[in-house]
């Protein structure tokens, strides 16, 4: 909301500087966003008087003319057909910045020098269009600025209103919190006029109870059209109203004084003098002062006439019954309409106005009469309209509510100390009447506080009015409570696997949970995601139901910054379509990726060169999974996986937990990989079902020595390592401490791969001889080669 | 004495000399180990010089013996200071030679993103206060996300937060505060936890990104009120900008807590005489960091709480802005965009 301050300076006589206004209403709640001038250009546009007026020599259709702005005179060239000698003019001089950006210097037009510019209304933004350049008063004093001349070089603040202060959409509102404020009297704006006795015409209303509560109607009639006057024109202006015509221009500028939203009717388009406010009909046409043809619901509230709609109530009125500058007779209207229809209406035809903002937010009631009553007094002063005598009126009661409140409440609620007295003095001064009976008062709010509706309320306003920075400040005891604590496990699980994750030295990173449904289908198939039925853009049209997506798009993103080193995790909910209507259709999976490409050290001197690769993914995941679940997990070839080859399953417990695998080259490339690209998707859930309970104990410090044992197996090139290592590890020998491959050799020419392990063996009760480890190393050749045709 | 005596004799004396000019001219390690082979080992000079002891006469033996022992026992000492001497020079010269400004070589270590760290350190002070940290759905329905928190269907304030729709009812949260009804609807006071989490809203520009985080948290007991809410918001924005913060709190509005407040702290970007606008505070010299109040009797009525016995106060925390104002970030399109020369610069440690 925009409030000029010299307007509001009518209503309340306020003499405190501006940041003192500003710390007043933010205090109060009405936070100031910005203090501007948006007229300050019409500080340097100066009354200019055209002395002579000659054809220009090298163009038909400009005149050079020599302007008086008092002392000094200029040559200025100018374009206007209506410009002549003796004429007072607006003169935009050198260095001021006009609204529509153009800043004002000396040039040469054509071969003769113009210093400024004489000015038009439609180029001092006060009309949308002009014939030529604005004519001032022949009186208008020479060399005094626009701005001072019409008294405009106003402040405006640019105020946040929440949606409960209705009543501060307006000039009054506003001036009212700051009379509240500064202990200062409110004044109304004149309202009186004098009807003419013999005109007598009105309109017939019919209202429907639920569209409107309260509504009028009031014929006016004028001989001329009339200009509105530029002082008000650029005080709409200046709280970004664009002037359109004297009776509109009226009808806003109450609106924006008072709160109370007008409309005018052009009076020939009321045929038969009869209205009904009531529910438009289903599939309804009508068109809107926008020219935009709408179709109407029986959900809308319209204003409708013998011959259509003439306005959708509360939101914007229809072509057919706009005023026109023929137009000598007009209707105006002030009304209470249903705030919910209003919103649902401006809603569905996506066309918010002032009025219906200010519907919306409720208007006061006690408003409509004195609004129209503001109305008709400034037609009467400007147009010279004659005012019939006759107002139609439709009023339903609406109950007046009081509320119980207690002082005790109010003071236990803010944990403040305040006398019974000062709260009803603050009541009282907020427009409220107030009974004291012992324990519970009766408070009825004012008309315009449509907000208060219970005691909570009441109390917000005796913090507001108290000063909650004023309210002492104390640290509540927290109660603990057991079950509550309980429900931390989620928080902790992600946290935890974050943690783990950064210790094995990933770095996490966080995205969007919305991602394009194509980007989705090309990489991991046609799998199902879930929709969002309003996306921002195509970009973002399903919520992801797999994380691999978004860690390639971060890959992608940091190779292309020339990144060679990437170790990536992300820990966020996927979202899977169950299509179960007990979880609203949609399941949130709590989901680890792992994306590991490049170089996994620095590429300086003295660093391995290794790239990342399987056996590096495998030892992340497997350290990580042991950390939570002290278990070892298997990994299984799993085939035809959209986005991995190899891809492998990895097993806890027996459940697939997750998979592990190389992106296909091909893909990779896709993303400007430059290396191979591994990658782990795991679902927290089912990891976390295998979480390590209890303490974990000790095991005892062996006392004995171990001996170790080297064997190398020599197999056939495809054969795996691990059938060698699983041959030798499932065994229940408690003397086999561990075994692990020192060394893979692969003979290309008998293409035969040489794996040599070493077995560490101990005893816990004596020291192994080396006749017993050499009998085990028997044992153990003689173990794998049952299960294989190893030689030694 | 035979000549074979006496030739033996020359051969015993003329070792210690030999060794001493052959050590004059080696210098490496392996040098010397030969040496000493050659020399001292098995088949060396010494071990072949005292062989041929044992054909001489049985007379010259103890004193042969006692000669072969005595240049044995000067070998042995040549030898060892020998060594030594090699191991200081090598000491020396690798002290000499040792290169202080060498290029380390680092370990790996990871790191948590700005947004998860910021979290960490929000819910920690919580935490120490005693509040549960707690999780909900970011797929809602719109009684949770809207109407149970006082936000009906046809309400100006639904314009607060533009939704992402999924399907009927069904949107992606708006706030975190859905979970506040959640908690209260399956727990009995006293309650006090702490949610952090995702949220949506359909907003995209410099100052928006249709995901973001947000920090609820709420107490619910007995004689919960609003100097308790100052108390805990001053506590929380001393611990996260220091002691010395100044803090502002105006009412405000929100439909489910009453009487509301937006909560600022004084500009540390800007001082009273600049001329140009504060990049963060746009010129007003308060920042806003959160909005807070006590909850509303309308969200109590929704889980059945008697107003009468309980009151509560809840906040709402936004976690990019705290991390953009506690580390300087001017960009907030940096937290989405992963960019490694970003995530990698918050590895440390802060408690």
């Amino acid at each position: 909301m925009l409030i000029n301050l010299t307007w509001i300076k009518e209503f309340v006589p306020i003499t405190a500087p501006v940041e003192d206004i500003c710390t007043a209403l933010t205090q109060r709640g009405f936070e100031v966003e910005s203090v501007e001038t948006p007229l300050a250009y019409l500080n340097t546009i100066l009354i200019g008087e055209v002395k002579e007026c000659i054809q220009h020599p090298n163009a038909e259709n400009l005149s050079v003319c020599r302007v008086s702005l008092g002392e000094e005179e200029y040559t200025i060239v100018c374009g206007a057909s209506n410009v002549r000698a003796g004429i007072r003019v607006p003169v935009a001089t050198e260095g001021t910045v006009m609204p529509n950006g153009l800043l004002i210097k000396s040039v040469a037009l054509r071969g003769v020098d113009s210093c400024g510019m004489i000015c038009s209304q439609a180029e001092l933004g006060i009309a949308s269009e002009s014939n030529g350049i604005w004519i001032l008063p022949s009186d208008a004093p020479l060399g005094v600025s626009i701005a001072s001349y019409y008294g405009v070089a106003d402040t405006v603040l640019d105020i946040s209103i929440t949606p409960n202060r209705g009543d501060c959409l307006s000039i009054l509102g506003i001036a009212r919190e700051l009379a509240l404020y500064y202990s200062l009297p409110l004044t109304m704006p004149s309202m009186g006029y004098e009807t003419t006795k013999a005109y007598t015409d009105s309109v017939q209303v019919e209202v429907v109870e639920e569209c409107s509560s309260l509504y009028m109607m009031q014929k006016l009639r004028y001989k001329e059209y009339t200009e509105t006057p530029a002082q008000m024109r650029f005080r709409l202006v200046s709280v970004g109203i664009r002037p359109i015509s004297l009776v509109v221009d009226i009808t806003n500028y109450v609106m924006i004084e008072l709160g109370q939203p007008l409309h005018a009717f052009d009076g020939a388009s009321i045929q038969g003098d009869r209205v009904s406010v009531q529910y438009a009909k289903e599939g309804e046409e009508c068109t809107t002062l926008d020219g935009v043809k709408r179709e109407l619901t029986d959900q809308d509230i319209v204003i409708a006439g013998k011959t259509g709609v003439l306005a959708i109530a509360g939101v914007m009125g229809c072509a057919c019954s706009e005023i026109q500058p023929s137009t000598r007779e007009i209707v105006l209207e002030s009304a209470v309409f249903a705030d919910i229809s209003v919103r649902k209406t401006a809603k569905r035809l996506s066309l918010s106005s002032e009025a219906s903002y200010r519907f919306e937010r409720g208007v006061d009631r006690g408003m409509v009469g004195h609004a129209l009553d503001r109305a008709i007094s400034l037609l009467v002063m400007y147009a010279n309209a004659e005012v019939s005598s006759t107002r139609s009126h439709s009023s339903y009661s609406v109950p007046i509510s009081s509320i119980l409140f207690r002082a005790e409440k109010a003071r236990t609620l803010l944990g403040i100390t305040i006398d019974d007295v000062v709260i009803e003095d603050m009541l009282v001064s907020l427009g409220c009447t107030v009974e004291r009976k012992d324990f519970f008062w009766k408070i009825t709010p004012p008309s315009y506080r449509g907000d208060l509706k219970q005691e909570t309320d009441i109390i917000e306003e005796v913090a507001r009015l108290y000063g909650i920075d004023t309210i002492p400040t104390a640290l509540p005891s927290i109660r603990y409570n057991t079950v509550l604590h309980a429900m931390e496990s989620q928080y902790m699980q992600m946290m935890t696997t974050k943690r783990i994750l950064c210790e094995l030295g990933l770095h996490e990173i966080i995205s969007y949970s919305f991602i394009s449904k194509q980007l989705l289908h090309h990489i991991e198939g046609e799998i199902e995601a879930v929709a969002i039925q309003n996306p921002l853009c195509a970009e973002y049209d399903v919520l992801r139901s797999r994380l691999l997506p978004s860690l390639l798009l971060a890959m992608q993103r940091n190779y292309n910054n020339g990144a060679r080193s990437l170790a990536l995790f992300e820990v966020a909910s996927i979202f899977i379509d169950t299509h179960h209507s007990i979880d609203f259709h949609v399941k949130e999976k709590e989901t680890v990726g792992i994306l590991l490409s490049g170089y996994m050290n620095r590429q300086e001197w003295g660093y391995p060169k290794e790239v990342w690769d399987y056996r590096d993914a495998k030892g992340i995941v497997m350290e990580y999974i042991y950390s939570i679940t002290r278990m070892t997990c298997s990994f299984k070839l799993e085939e035809n996986h959209k986005a991995l080859s190899p891809c492998v399953r990895i097993i806890v417990g027996g459940e697939r937990v997750g998979v592990l695998g190389r992106i296909r080259p091909r893909l990779a490339k896709e993303f400007d990989a430059r290396y191979p690209v591994w990658y782990c998707e795991l679902s927290l859930a089912s990891l976390y079902k295998y979480k390590a309970s209890g303490v974990q104990s000790y095991t005892p410090i062996p006392s004995y020595p171990s001996m170790s044992r080297d064997i190398t197996f020599i197999v056939e090139e495809h054969c795996n390592i691990g059938i060698v290592l699983d041959a030798i590890t499932t065994t229940s020998d408690s003397i086999l401490e561990s075994v692990y491959c020192i060394d893979v050799y692969k003979n290309e020419s008998t293409r035969e791969k040489h794996i040599t392990v070493r077995v560490i063996l101990r005893d816990s009760s004596k020291t192994l001889t080396d006749k017993e480890a050499d009998m085990y190393r028997e044992r153990i050749i003689q173990r794998v080669q049952e299960v294989s045709n190893a030689r030694v | 004495m035979s000549q074979e005596v006496a030739d033996i004799i020359k051969e015993l004396e003329g070792l210690v000399p030999e060794l001493v000019s052959r050590l004059e001219r080696i210098s490496s390690q392996d040098e010397i180990e030969s040496l000493r082979i050659d020399i001292l080992g098995r088949k060396g000079k010494l071990a072949t010089a005292m062989a041929m002891l044992g054909k001489v006469p049985a007379k010259d033996k103890p004193l042969l013996g006692k000669l072969g022992n005595k240049v044995k026992e000067e070998l042995h000492t040549i030898f060892e200071r020998a060594v030594e001497e090699q191991e200081e020079r090598r000491e020396e010269e690798y002290i000499r030679s040792f290169d202080p400004t060498l290029p380390p070589r680092y370990r790996y270590h990871g790191s948590l993103h700005l947004i998860t760290s910021t979290i960490n350190k929000i819910t920690t002070i919580f935490k120490d206060l005693g509040y549960a940290v707690i999780s909900g759905p970011e797929v809602e329905t719109e009684y949770y996300n809207f109407e149970a928190l006082n936000i009906p269907k046809h309400h100006p304030a639904r314009d607060m937060q533009d939704t992402f729709f999924l399907r009927d009812g069904v949107v992606l949260r708006t706030h975190t505060s859905p979970v506040q009804v959640r908690t209260m609807q399956n727990h009995t006071p006293p309650l006090a936890a702490i949610v952090p989490g995702k949220v949506y809203r359909k907003d995209s520009d410099n100052t928006h990104t249709p995901m973001f985080h947000q920090i609820e948290g709420f107490v619910v007991d007995k004689g919960i009120n609003f100097s308790h809410l100052r108390g805990t918001i001053m506590h929380l924005l001393q611990k996260l900008f220091g002691e010395h913060v100044i803090v502002r709190f105006r009412p405000s509005f929100f439909p489910f807590t009453e009487p509301s407040a937006e909560v600022d702290i004084s500009c540390f970007g800007c001082s009273a005489g600049d001329k140009e606008p504060c990049r963060i505070c746009g010129g007003s010299r308060w920042i806003e960091v959160l909005g807070c109040g006590m909850i509303a009797p309308e969200v109590f009525r929704s889980v059945e709480y008697d107003t009468e016995v309980y009151s509560g106060f809840a906040f709402g925390i936004g976690v990019e802005r705290i991390a953009m104002l506690l580390h300087r970030i001017s960009d907030l399109r940096l937290f989405y965009e992963n960019d490694m020369r970003f995530l990698t610069q918050f590895a440390s440690i802060e408690e």
